[in-house]
C-alpha cells in the first residue's frame, strides 16, 4: 500500500510491504529499508533497523500523527494516496472567510474582550483563557465582526472548543 | 534535655500532588497514618490513591479547597490528627493556618509563628536580618521622596542601581541605572509604570547585583535549640523567577565562601528561634559578596537534592522536630558527599513559549536505575488538572561529583517517556548538554539569554525514523480495519485518516 507521508512541510511517497512476522519493507522513495516492528505496550512501537533500535510512543492529534522519540515529538502526517485527490475535494468549499476562535488547551473563560456585533481589528484581544495559573488571550488574526459567542465568562472549556466566531468584514 | 516525647499517630497532609506523595512516603515510613484532603478535581490524584484516609474539602479551585483554612481543620478534627504539615505553597507561609491548627488543639508541622510573620514581610525580614548581622542589599527600602534624595542615595551606593517599586513585583516599575545622568528619566519612568501597574507610584533604590547566582541554604532547627545547616543549593536557572534546574554543591562555592554563607544562615535562624527546616536564600554577586534575598519558612520544591547529598531526610526531621524530639545528628555529622541535581518535569511545551498544556497522560515510564529519584504525581490515564500549579515531577539524581550527575540526569531524562502531556523534558535535555550549564558558568539571567539562541531545542535528527513508525503504524490500522470487514477508503477523507486510526489503535495495544 503506498502512502503519502509529510514532515517538516516536505513529503515523500512510502510503500509498505508485510513480510514474515514483525518484518516489514519500507520503501521510502525508492530507497528500501527492511524493519522489525514490535507493540510492547499500548501506544509504543519498538523498531529495529539494521541493529539499531528505536522505541516510539505514537498518538493521534488533530495535525497527523504525533510520534514521540527520545523527548523530541515528530509531527507526521500520513495519507492513503488514493485518498489524496477527495482530501483536496473536501477542502475550501465552506470557506467565507469567518474566523473561529479557539482555544487549544482546556481551561476557564476568564473575560469575553468583545461583544455581539463588535467591529474587531487584527491583533485585538477577543477572549482571555486561563489555565494552570497563565492566562492567555486569544487574538484575531485578520478584521471581523463578532458573530457569535459560545461561552460565557466563568465557562470551563475544553481543548479545541470554538469561543468565539468572527464573521468577515464587509467592505463599504 | 527535653524528654523524648510520643511521635505522632496520625499526620493530615494539607497539600496536593507530588509533596503530598512525598509527606505521605515519610509517614508510613514512621508508622504515621497518613491523611489526604482533595479537591473535587482531585479525586482520582495520586496523593489520594497513596493516603489510608481522605477527605474532600472543596470545589476545584484552590480558594474553595485546599486555602480554605476552616474546612481544612474541620476535615482535621473529623478525622483525629496530631499534626498537619501543610507540604509547601498553599498555605505553608500562612501563619493565620499555623495560628488555626495550633488553636483547634493539633501541632503545627512548621516554624513558629512569629519567624513566619517576620519572614513574611520584605520589609521587616530584611530589618530583622540586618540586626542578626546578615548582608542584605545595600540600598533603601523607605519610599524615595525627592530627585535630590534619589541622587545622593544612589551616590552612596554606588551604581549600577536598580529603581524598584515599593508595591512591587513581576520586573514592573523596575529600572536599571547605571550613571547619575539617567536617574532622573529612570524614576520619572519607574514612578509612572508603578503607579499605573500597581496604584501606588512610590519607589525604592537598591545596589545593582550583576548577574547574581541564586544560592540558598537549608536550615534545620530543634526545639532543644540546636540549628543545623545542610548545606547550600544553586538554584540559578530560572524563568520568570519559576526555577527550574537545581544543584547541590554550588559549582562555583569555595570552601571558604561556603562556610562564611551556611553560618550567617545558622546566624539567621538563631535570630528567629527558628524550629523545623527552613531555607535561607540569597544572591551571590560574581566577587563573591552575597546578600540576603528571603527566607523561607517551609519545605522547598528542591530538598531533595540536599536530602541526596546529606542522606538526612527532611520531611521526617520536620515530624521528628514537630513532635519534640531532639535531631539525631549533630553539625560535625553532616557532610556534603557527591552531587545531586534536580529538574522540575512541568505541563508545558518549550516549543511554544512554555505554554501550559495540561491533559490526560497517554503514556508514561519514569527512570528507573542507580541515584535515580522521581517525585512525582503522575500514572497513565491521569488527568492533569488545569487549576494548579503545572510542575508534575521532579526527577532528582546523584553522582560521585558532577560530571557524573550530569551524566546520569541525562541519561534518565532519555529513559522519561511522558506522551499525552506537553512536558518541558526536552529542554532539561538541552540544558543538560549546553556548554554553559556543564562549565558551571551561569546565573539568573541564564535562560533568557541562552533560550532561542545558543539553547535550541532539539529539532530533531530521527525525521527518518519517526516516518517509518508513522507509516507502519498507518499500515496496521488499515489492515485492522479490513480485518473488520470495513474499508476506510470508503470513509470520507477527513473521518477516515489513517492516522487517526493508527493512534487510537496503537493505544489500545492492538498489535
Amino acid at each position: 500500500m503506498a502512502w503519502e507521508v509529510t514532515i517538516g512541510g516536505a513529503s515523500v511517497r512510502a510503500e509498505v510491504k508485510e513480510l514474515d512476522g514483525s518484518l516489514y519493507e519500507v520503501v521510502i522513495d525508492g530507497a528500501s529499508k527492511l524493519v522489525d516492528v514490535r507493540f510492547p505496550e499500548p501506544g509504543v512501537m519498538h523498531l529495529i533497523r539494521d541493529g539499531e533500535a528505536f522505541e516510539f510512543d505514537l498518538a493521534a492529534t488533530d495535525e497527523g500523527q504525533e510520534v514521540t522519540l527520545y523527548g523530541t515529538r515528530y509531527l507526521v502526517d500520513v495519507v492513503d494516496e488514493r485518498r489524496k485527490v477527495l482530501r483536496a475535494l473536501g477542502r475550501g468549499g465552506k470557506d467565507g472567510g469567518s474566523q473561529v476562535i479557539t482555544t487549544s488547551m482546556p481551561g476557564k473563560v476568564v473575560a469575553l474582550l468583545v461583544e455581539p456585533g463588535q467591529r474587531v481589528e487584527q491583533g485585538q484581544g477577543v477572549v482571555v483563557v486561563e489555565a494552570m495559573k497563565m492566562e492567555n488571550e486569544l487574538k484575531a488574526s485578520a478584521p471581523g465582526v463578532v458573530a457569535e459567542i459560545s461561552v460565557g465568562e466563568g465557562d470551563a472549556v475544553e481543548g479545541g472548543a470554538t469561543l468565539v466566531v468572527l464573521a468577515p468584514v464587509e467592505e463599504e | 534535655m527535653s524528654s523524648h516525647n510520643a511521635m505522632f499517630s496520625k499526620v493530615l497532609i494539607a497539600n496536593r500532588g507530588e509533596i503530598a506523595v512525598r509527606v505521605i512516603r515519610a509517614c508510613r515510613e514512621l508508622g504515621i497514618v497518613p491523611v489526604a484532603i482533595y479537591s473535587e478535581a482531585d479525586r482520582d490524584a495520586l496523593h489520594v490513591r497513596h493516603a489510608f484516609e481522605a477527605y474532600c474539602v472543596g470545589p476545584a479551585p484552590s480558594a474553595e479547597s485546599y486555602l480554605r483554612i476552616d474546612r481544612i481543620i474541620e476535615v482535621a478534627l473529623e478525622a483525629g490528627v496530631d499534626a498537619i504539615h501543610p507540604g509547601y505553597g498553599f498555605l505553608a507561609e500562612n501563619p493565620l493556618f499555623a495560628a488555626a491548627v495550633e488553636a483547634a488543639g493539633m501541632v503545627w508541622i512548621g516554624p513558629p509563628r512569629r519567624a513566619m510573620e517576620v519572614m513574611g514581610d520584605k520589609v521587616t525580614s530584611r530589618k530583622a536580618m540586618e540586626e542578626a548581622g546578615v548582608p542584605v542589599v545595600p540600598g533603601t527600602q523607605d519610599p524615595i521622596l525627592d530627585d535630590e534624595e534619589a541622587a545622593i542615595i544612589a551616590a552612596d551606593i554606588g551604581f549600577p542601581v536598580m529603581v524598584k517599586a515599593s508595591a512591587g513585583g513581576g520586573g514592573k516599575g523596575m529600572r536599571r541605572v547605571d550613571q547619575a545622568e539617567d536617574l532622573a528619566s529612570a524614576l520619572r519612568g519607574a514612578r509612572s509604570e508603578a503607579g499605573s501597574a500597581f496604584g501606588d507610584d512610590r519607589i525604592y533604590i537598591e545596589k545593582c547585583i550583576d548577574r547574581p547566582r541564586h544560592v540558598e541554604v537549608q536550615v534545620l532547627s530543634d526545639a532543644s535549640g540546636q540549628h543545623l545547616h545542610l548545606f547550600e543549593r544553586d538554584c540559578s536557572i530560572q524563568r520568570r523567577h519559576q526555577k527550574l534546574v537545581e544543584e547541590s554543591p554550588c559549582p562555583v562555592l569555595s570552601d571558604e565562601l561556603r562556610r562564611e554563607m551556611t553560618q550567617v544562615a545558622v546566624r539567621a535562624a538563631e535570630a528567629m528561634d527558628y524550629r523545623g527546616a527552613g531555607t535561607v536564600e540569597f544572591l551571590l554577586a560574581q566577587d563573591g559578596s552575597f546578600y540576603f534575598l528571603e527566607m523561607n519558612t517551609r519545605l522547598q520544591v528542591e530538598h531533595p537534592i540536599t536530602e541526596m547529598v546529606t542522606g538526612i531526610d527532611l520531611v521526617q526531621a520536620q515530624l521528628l522536630v514537630a513532635a519534640g524530639q531532639p535531631l539525631p545528628f549533630r553539625q560535625e555529622d553532616l557532610e556534603q558527599r557527591g552531587h545531586s541535581i534536580e529538574v522540575r518535569i512541568c505541563a508545558e511545551d518549550p516549543a511554544d513559549r512554555f505554554r501550559p498544556s495540561p491533559g490526560r497522560v497517554a503514556s508514561l515510564r519514569e527512570p528507573g536505575g542507580p541515584w535515580v529519584r522521581v517525585d512525582s504525581c503522575l500514572y497513565p490515564g491521569y488527568e492533569v488538572p488545569v487549576f494548579y500549579d503545572p510542575m508534575m515531577a521532579k526527577l532528582v539524581v546523584w553522582g560521585r561529583d558532577r560530571a557524573a550527575a550530569i551524566a546520569r540526569m541525562k541519561r534518565a531524562l532519555r529513559e522519561f517517556t511522558l506522551t499525552g502531556v506537553r512536558s518541558n523534558i526536552p529542554f532539561y535535555v538541552q540544558v543538560m548538554r549546553h556548554g554553559p550549564f556543564v562549565d558551571g558558568d551561569y546565573d539568573t539571567g541564564y535562560v533568557d539569554r541562552h533560550l532561542g539562541s545558543d539553547l535550541l531545542l532539539d529539532q530533531g535528527h530521527h525525521a527518518e525514523e519517526a516516518i517509518l513508525a508513522a507509516v507502519i503504524a498507518s499500515h496496521r490500522a488499515e489492515q485492522e480495519l479490513a480485518a473488520q470487514g470495513g474499508s476506510s477508503s470508503d470513509n470520507s477523507p477527513a473521518a477516515g485518516s489513517a492516522w487517526a486510526l493508527a493512534g487510537r489503535l496503537a493505544r489500545l495495544g492492538r498489535s
